[in-house]
Parts: C-alpha cells; structure tokens; sequence
C-alpha cells in the first residue's frame, strides 16, 4: 500500500496524442522544496508561470501525514487546524533532516520537532518516526520527500496537461554531495529525474540576469556587467552568491551558505520562552508532542508579528499546568539570536571576500526567502552591503522557484523568439574537492568557486619506498583536516612498480560536467613511461552511504600510512 | 572502461580536439589573427609574428601544436578587458554544455574557453601567459615534456596551452 504511493503511473514515453497535446513536451518544472514552504513553477511558452494546488495556493506547507492508512503530503491536503501539522502524525523539515547522520548537530536540534528524532550518536542515519494510532510508525527523510514529490508530480501533471518527468530542484549551497544523492533518490522514488540542482540564490541570479536583459535590450553577451549580491534566508538554510551578468549570462562568482534559518530562530525564542524546554519534553508522550506543538505554533506566530510589531503578547497554555504570558519586543528577539544574526553577516562578508568584490561594485543587492520580512535580516545585509536600499524587483518567495523553471526550459533546449530565454548560468563549486595526502591533510583539487564544468588534475606520488599501492581518498569542503570534510568515496591504485617513494606519478583528475556529476580518474605511471602501468580508474563519487566517519576512521586504523599519497613536488614547479 | 578510451576522452590529453578543426566559431580566428593592432603587452610584437608564421604554414598543425588563448577567444592580442569578458560571455552563450547546439564536444571546448578567460582576465596572469608565448617559441626544441603526456597522448606527444595553465 505504502509502495503504491510512490509511483504515479510513470508514463514518459507516452501516447502519440498526449505529446501532440503540448509543443514542448520535455520542459523541466522548477520545483523549490523548501524547509517550510514549497512551490512549483514552469515555462508556459512566453514567460515564468506558478502552479496553484487546489485551494489556489502557490506556495504549499512541506510536510507529510501519516495519519491514515496511505500518507498524505501538504501539496493539497486541508488541514483543520495548524495544530494537526504539530501532532506527531506530521513530519516536516525534512530538507534540515535529509542526508545527515545521527552526530549531526543539526539532527540533535531536531529532536525539538513533534514528532520522533532519535539519535544512537554513533554515525549512522537518525531513526524518524511519525504518530500513527497510538504507535510510532519510522519512515525516511527520502521517504517522506519523495511522498511529497509525487503529489507535486500528480498536480502538476493534471494542471500541464502532460506527464512530468524532468525537474530542477533548488538545493541549499551547503549541501554536500553526499546530500544531494539522497534527494536525488527521494526524486528517484517519485519518478522523477532531476535534470539540474540548483543553488537557491543561482536560481534567483538567473532570473535577475532576466530582468536584466529584459530592461536593457542589447546583444547576447554584451552590454554593461551588474554585479549583484543574493542573500536567500529561508526556514532551514542561509545562502549568500555573488554574480556577474551581462547579457543573460550569469556567472556565479562565490557562493556561500550554512544550515542556520527560520528553524533556529524559532528553537532559541522556544527555549528563551521556556528555558527547561528540554527537560519537559525529554519523555516524548503525546502530551509532551502535544506542548511541543502548542509552544511552536506561539513562537512562530510572535516571530511573524515582530516582523511588523516592535513588540508581541505571548499567550499560551501548555496545557501541564504551565502557561506562558510574555511580551516579547524585537531588541529582546534580536539578542536571543544574536549568533545566528552574526552569522549571517560572516557569510555575506566570506561570499563578498571570496569573490573577490567590494561593496562599493555591487550593483544590486537582492533579498528573498522566508526570513527577508525581518527587520534584523533586512538591516544586516543592508549594513554590510552599505547601502540604503535593496532590489525591489523581485519576489521575495517565488524568486527561487522561477529561477528554477527558467533553468528548466533553458537546460531542456527551449528557445524563445523574443529572446526571453537568452539565458545560461555558469554554475560554481560551492566547496573544494580534493584528495587525502600526507596523513590527514586535505589537498584540494577542484578548488571552490571553479566555474562549471570543470576539469583539474594533480599528480601525486608515493611515500614510502616500493609501495605497491596507495589509496585515494576524495573528500569535499573547506577545512584543512580531512576529517572535517565529508568523504565522498576512496579506492585502490593498485600494481605500483618498486620504486623509491617519490618516483611513481600517480595522476588523480576530477571532472564535474554541467549537471554537476562528479568523476575521479586516477592511474600511475612511470618516469620514463609512454602509457599508464594498469588501466586507468574512473569513479563516480560519492560512492559512501551511511556513516561516511566510520569509513574514514576504519581506513585509518587498517592502513595507517602504508598507503598514503603525497603531492609531487613538480607540479608546484607549474 | 579501457585506459584508452578515458585518456582520449581527457581534454587535456587530445591536442587535437575537435572543436578546434570543426567549430564554427574558430575557423574565422586566422583573419583575426593576422591583424594584431595594438600591442599592449610587451612581449605580444614578437610572439604574433612567431604565431603567425606558425599558423601560415599549415592551420592545421598550428591548431595541433599552439592554439593560444587569444585564439581560443577569437580575439587580437591587444584585446582589453571589456573585449575579453564580452568574447567569453559570447562564446559560453554558445558553447556552454547547458546551451550547446552538440552537446558531445561542448564540455571540453567550454572548459578550454573557461581556462582561457581566467587567465586573459587577469592582468597578472596575461602578462606572465604572454611571456611564456615568448619563451616557448625560442625554445621549443629544448622543451621537457611534462610528465603527464608521455602516456596521454596515445600517439599525440605535443602539449598545448591549456594543459599548461591547469596547473
């Protein structure tokens, strides 16, 4: 019963008739799943169009019930009342959830969430579970999504007229690869391809660099460059890129982001409001999912009202014999959050750094996402930009999504003759890529901010003398030491000739083609040799599941060093 | 997957990549090249008319050996910076894997233009990019050849710019 919900009837090779139906049959949607809210949108011909469920909603909550026999997502379910959502039938945040193993910070602040997140702290996938008749029924985040996506699927293959296969998806910037394939396997088991991931402020950056072309009609490629800094603040994730456009193309200078939004604003009010939140809750009856409900649902409707409000009344009845009545003002909303605040202007501050721009060259700094109606959110980026004013020209919640499904019919080959669709963002890496050498540095190869596609090699080499094999081990991120990275596979250069350590070069290449496949080839030769000692390899990461710091860690105590790489001095010589 | 066919896939690897002879694009570059006006780099007067008498004597093993980057862009040596950053932005409108008429070749060819541009984009890395032209035209029979293509090249043994600034 549960498998039946995950295919919509799967028809992409479809009758003669259906295709005739509509003259572009293969245009990817934009979907934008967000943390709280999701939307859909397409390419109807001549311009950027919303999908409105039936209650002629745009943007649909993201979350599943698991209430009756089959589950029910919130693409067009009416609930009764806010409360359903909050008790412990219902499983949101999932993007917060997807892909992270049970040590990850971000997963224990989930256990806040009514309904069941429970961690074993060992590496290994969280176990998550709704309430379903009096029981705790465990599912996914994969699943959840993917039940979520195939309602999406069924309501936009009713309104299009036309089978739905091709999408893209806007993703977080900070997401790792690892991530990524677990959406990509949600999509997967709602029958849909993900034709490109996109970062959510790329996705808005191409539908300025629309604006753009549309307010100055000049020729492809030329015309004067606008520099525009995207701040994307939504429920689950902060985002900030820095682009280049001219001309209808977008070129993505720097990207940066991390898993702070909406969510943690709400948890610090949650526990400022109630300090021995925890504790209340630590048992996890239906009464506690019950007060974890009720606190949530007051803390965000005074977070919405201290957007507007210089101060909010707190009201509400837990229903324990405790009650809270509280008046709330910003200053006081604002220091309780002061670190995710900051953290916010980091981020701007690294994006701006990285790519290389001074606020005094930004053209346009442009706001979107939940969290933009906060005067604080609003305030710090117009602080670090230094500027007065933000770019007005946009929808703060349906930006993303419409940069999504421009991307769509731009990467589906659609062209349009009044030049709407002269478009193409030139993508970049939003983490480094490289190899572990020399012990537990990591040595990047694809550094981050690389324009995509891509291709880059390095050659390394052994370290001990006649070392028969040597291990490569491919992680991605930022930090120095491997361990802060996520390891995204490894595997065996086997057939070393003897030799003194040193001498074999061992070539290790990375490839990221447009739709962001990642490849690592990596074979030996010989000083002095015309071909490769063995066959070259050719692996495509991430290859890791579950408990990627396991992996890292069991190499380690196999192998210790006996395998390792180190980069060969020559190349430095380049 | 045979070693063969991921070395004659690796763009670096084939000095004689397709996009080069077949495109469009690139075989107007000759004319362009032929009339430099304006030598803004030092070393530029020298090393044109080195590649121009390269070029001339046969295009097609011109494109084998040394396809500069000013070639790659279809632009004169002495293009500024606006000139550059425009022929790049044409160029990824129509070479770009996302955008591609022939989606097979445009990987590469994009990856080549890309290389091409972040070194022409930077002042620093122009002027040092022009003075290896002038180096390597005097001594390109003293030349070691770089570890990497005595195996990449199943048959091919030259090496040419962009691999050069991969590194």
């Amino acid at each position: 019963m549960a498998e039946q919900a995950y295919t919509v009837a799967s028809d992409s090779e479809t009758t003669a008739e259906e295709k005739s139906s509509s003259p572009f049959p293969e245009i990817a949607i934009g979907v934008d799943i967000g943390t709280s809210q999701c939307s859909v949108a397409f390419w109807n011909g001549s311009q950027v169009e919303l999908l409105k469920n039936t209650r002629n909603q745009k943007m649909m909550r993201s979350y599943v019930t698991f209430k009756d026999e089959t589950p029910t997502g919130g693409v067009n379910n009416q609930l009764s009342h806010e409360y359903e959502v909050l008790s412990g039938a219902a499983i949101f945040n999932m993007k917060r959830l997807i892909g992270r193993v049970d040590t990850d910070p971000v997963v224990h602040a989930s256990k806040n969430l009514p309904f069941l997140v429970q961690t074993l702290d060992i590496g290994v996938r969280p176990f998550i579970a709704a309430l379903v008749n009096h029981m705790w029924r465990s599912t996914t985040p994969e699943e959840v999504l993917a039940i979520f996506l195939v309602e999406l699927r069924a309501m936009a293959e009713v309104q299009l007229k036309r089978p739905v296969r091709n999408i893209v998806l806007t993703i977080p910037v900070s997401f790792s690869r690892f991530q990524i394939t677990r959406i990509e396997r949600a999509c997967a088991m709602a029958g849909l391809h993900v034709l490109r991931l996109m970062p959510e402020p790329t996705a808005v950056a191409l539908l300025y660099a629309q604006e753009q072309q549309v307010n100055v009609h000049e020729n492809m490629g030329s015309g004067s460059e606008k520099i525009a800094l995207i701040f994307n603040m939504g429920a689950g994730y902060t985002d900030v890129a820095v682009t280049a456009t001219a001309g209808g193309v977008s070129q993505i200078k720097a990207l940066a982001g991390a898993t702070i939004g909406g969510e943690d604003l709400l948890q610090n009010l949650m526990h400022h409001l109630l300090p021995d939140f925890d504790s209340l809750i630590s048992s996890r009856g239906i009464n506690e999912i019950k007060i974890m409900g009720l606190l949530r649902v007051a803390t965000q409707d005074a977070i919405h009202k201290l957007s507007y409000e210089e101060n909010v009344q707190i009201d509400v009845d837990l229903g324990n014999g405790t009650k809270i009545c509280k008046v709330v003002d910003r200053t006081e909303f604002e220091e309780v959050n002061r670190a995710i605040f900051e953290h916010c202007e980091k981020l701007v501050i690294q994006c701006l750094n990285d790519a290389k721009v001074e606020v005094g060259n930004l053209n346009d700094v442009i706001l979107v996402g939940g969290c933009s109606n906060i005067p604080k959110v609003t305030n710090l980026v117009k602080g670090v930009c230094k500027r007065q004013e933000l770019y007005d020209g946009i929808n703060t919640l349906e930006a993303a999504v419409c940069g999504a499904a421009l991307e769509g019919a731009v990467a589906s080959g659609i062209s349009d003759p009044f030049g709407s669709l002269d478009l193409l963002t030139i993508q970049a890496t939003p983490l480094n890529i490289g190899v572990r050498a020399d012990g537990n540095c990591f040595v990047p190869i694809i550094l981050k901010n690389t324009a995509m596609p891509v291709r880059k090699e390095l050659v390394f080499t052994t370290v001990h003398d006649n070392q028969p094999e040597a291990l490569i081990v491919v992680y991605e991120g930022d930090e120095k030491v491997v361990e802060k990275n996520h390891m995204l596979g490894y595997f065996k250069i086997t057939g070393i000739p003897p030799a003194p350590k040193g001498n074999p070069e061992i070539t290790v290449c990375m490839d990221i083609d447009a739709s962001n496949v990642l490849r690592v080839l990596a074979g030996v030769v010989m000083p002095g040799a015309q071909t490769p000692v063995n066959p070259f390899m050719e692996v495509r990461m991430p290859t890791v599941d579950d408990g990627h710091g396991w992996c890292g860690e069991a190499l380690l105590r196999t192998y210790q060093t006996n395998l390792d790489v180190t980069v060969l001095q020559k190349n430095k010589l380049h | 997957m045979t070693s063969a066919s991921i070395l004659t896939s690796h763009p670096l690897i084939s000095p004689l990549s397709p996009s080069f002879t077949h495109s469009g694009d690139h075989r107007q570059l000759p004319a362009t090249n032929l009339r430099f006006s304006k030598p803004r780099v030092t070393s530029s007067a020298t090393s044109s008319a080195e590649k121009t008498r390269s070029y001339s004597t046969n295009t097609f093993q011109a494109a084998n050996t040394a396809v500069s980057l000013y070639q790659i862009l279809g632009i004169p040596m002495g293009a500024t910076g606006v000139e550059i950053k425009s022929a790049y932005r044409k160029l990824a409108r129509t070479c770009h894997p996302d955008v591609a008429q022939v989606k097979s070749a445009s990987t590469e060819e994009f990856i080549k233009i890309k290389a091409a541009y972040s070194t022409l984009s930077d002042p620093e890395k122009r002027a040092d990019y022009d003075r290896t032209i002038f180096r390597r035209h005097r001594s390109v029979l003293s030349s070691q050849e770089p570890a990497y293509s005595r195996f990449r090249g199943s048959g091919y043994t030259s090496r040419n710019w962009e691999s050069d600034q991969c590194w």
